[in-house]
């Protein structure tokens, strides 16, 4: 089984000599397993991880089926949890693989997140990007942020565009970037309820989710020695582009003043 | 148990570079390192190291039987710490070679009654040894229900790239 197993990832050495060690070991945390979670799951189990917390608290529908990463129509007629489908995708690329899955929203599931070494965001809205960012930088951890939209702008044809974001504690976060801004967050509470059906594409969910894992990768084995930083991508659906946002050339990200890097780890009562 | 430890890559650099100083007669240096901990299961701990304590060099004393030797201040600021904060305490000294590090005899038998203070100091706090070689990492680890030190080698180092202990 082990000679089978390394064989398996032989195509991938070029990673490095511990890669393999390294991969297998580190645990993954994936919120949201719709269109662009249930692409990393996938790939994540591919590339050999081994230890996956999944959450989703939805069942997949009908009109999931356009992306949803390894759904089927009885998936549909039975009315099947997306962490299940997740789930049996990754059991049947890594049997090996320990998979936890819950159909609950994050915030019910903090210890499980807390023991990962990375978190994928797949999750639609800018209110529960920034909790989540809030969190992992809480918890030392990670957060590898996707998502896509597709914008109406008058007569023009329809205007995708989407975005990963690698938040590393002690580096720029989301707001340092202007990812996230006071207005946006103040619009969507605004909204909130109401955020109806956006419109999402395989196609583009894809290429993010294999960005967002190319770079989860980099970041665990150091293969490319140019991962220094925090990354934000802007994805053009319709030019097919993903290139570093225009924000990051004008911003100061040396130390992110949101987060401070020595305020971290559960909040305690001291002594007074 | 399984106990899993984080600091950030900048925790890390400052601890080493407070480590690697020369002392006046001291041969190494050794220092504290503290965090909160979080509880995940009954058998799952999660720490938090956030903040890098140095001994002062007025806090060695002069002792050639041992690479560094500490006298009762600086063991006591290190308790004042956890009183007032109720964190975890470990105790953090740098192995100058590659791969996993382990306690010498000397540090076998003279640090444990250090981190026993700690626990002394406030029993709900997680407490231990963190050892550095210049490549790894190891620890071990004095958990509120037991006064047994426990090893971990679960040790990640946050930042660019992110380091596993591996």
């Amino acid at each position: 089984m082990k000679k089978k197993m390394d064989k398996r990832y032989v195509r991938q050495s070029f990673l490095g000599n511990k890669a393999q060690a390294i991969i297998s070991k580190t645990r993954v945390g994936i919120i949201g397993l719709g269109g662009g979670g249930s692409h990393i799951a996938q790939q994540l189990a591919h590339v050999g991880f081994q230890e996956f917390v999944i959450l989703d608290p939805d069942i997949a529908k009908d009109v999931n089926l356009n992306r949803l990463v390894g759904a089927t129509e009885e998936d549909i007629e039975n009315g099947r949890l997306k962490v299940d489908i997740a789930s049996r995708v990754i059991k049947g690329i890594s049997s090996t693989a320990s998979v936890h899955p819950f159909s609950v929203t994050w915030q019910n599931r903090l210890n499980e997140l807390k023991a990962c070494d990375i978190i994928f965001g797949c999750i639609d809205g800018f209110i529960q990007r920034r909790d989540i960012e809030a969190f992992s930088r809480r918890f030392l951890i990670p957060y590898i942020d996707i998502g896509m939209d597709v914008h109406s702008v008058g007569a023009e044809p329809p205007r995708i565009a989407g975005q990963m974001i690698l938040s590393m504690p002690g580096h720029a976060c989301m707001h340092c970037i202007g990812f996230l801004t006071e207005d946006n967050l103040a619009k969507e509470g605004t909204r909130y309820g109401d955020a109806g059906e956006n419109p999402q594409v395989i196609w583009c969910n894809g290429v993010l989710a294999s960005t967002a894992v190319g770079l989860a990768i980099d970041l665990i084995t150091d293969w490319s020695k140019s991962l220094r930083g925090t990354v934000y991508l802007s994805y053009d659906g319709n030019t097919n582009t993903l290139t570093p946002d225009n924000r990051m050339k004008y911003r100061d990200l040396k130390v992110c003043p949101h987060y401070p890097i020595h305020e971290v780890g559960e909040p305690n009562f001291q002594n007074i | 148990m399984n106990v899993k430890i984080r600091l950030s890559r900048d925790l890390e650099s400052r601890i080493r570079t407070d480590l690697l100083r020369p002392h006046e007669y001291a041969f190494e240096r050794v220092g504290f390192v503290s965090g909160p901990h979080s509880q995940l299961s009954a058998s799952d701990y999660l720490i938090i190291l956030n903040q890098y304590h140095p001994v002062s060099d007025n806090d060695y004393i002069e002792d050639h039987t041992v690479g560094a030797r500490i006298n009762g201040s600086a063991i006591r600021k290190a308790m004042q710490y956890v009183l007032e904060t109720r964190n975890g305490m470990f105790h953090v000294h740098c192995h100058g070679f590659k791969g996993i590090p382990e306690l010498s005899c000397t540090d076998e038998n003279e640090i444990p009654p250090v981190v026993q203070n700690f626990r002394n100091v406030n029993r709900t706090s997680v407490n231990g040894i963190l050892l550095l070689s210049n490549t790894h990492f190891n620890a071990y680890v004095s958990l509120p229900s037991q006064t047994k030190l426990i090893q971990t080698t679960n040790i990640s180092i946050v930042g660019f790239p992110l380091f596993l202990n591996i």
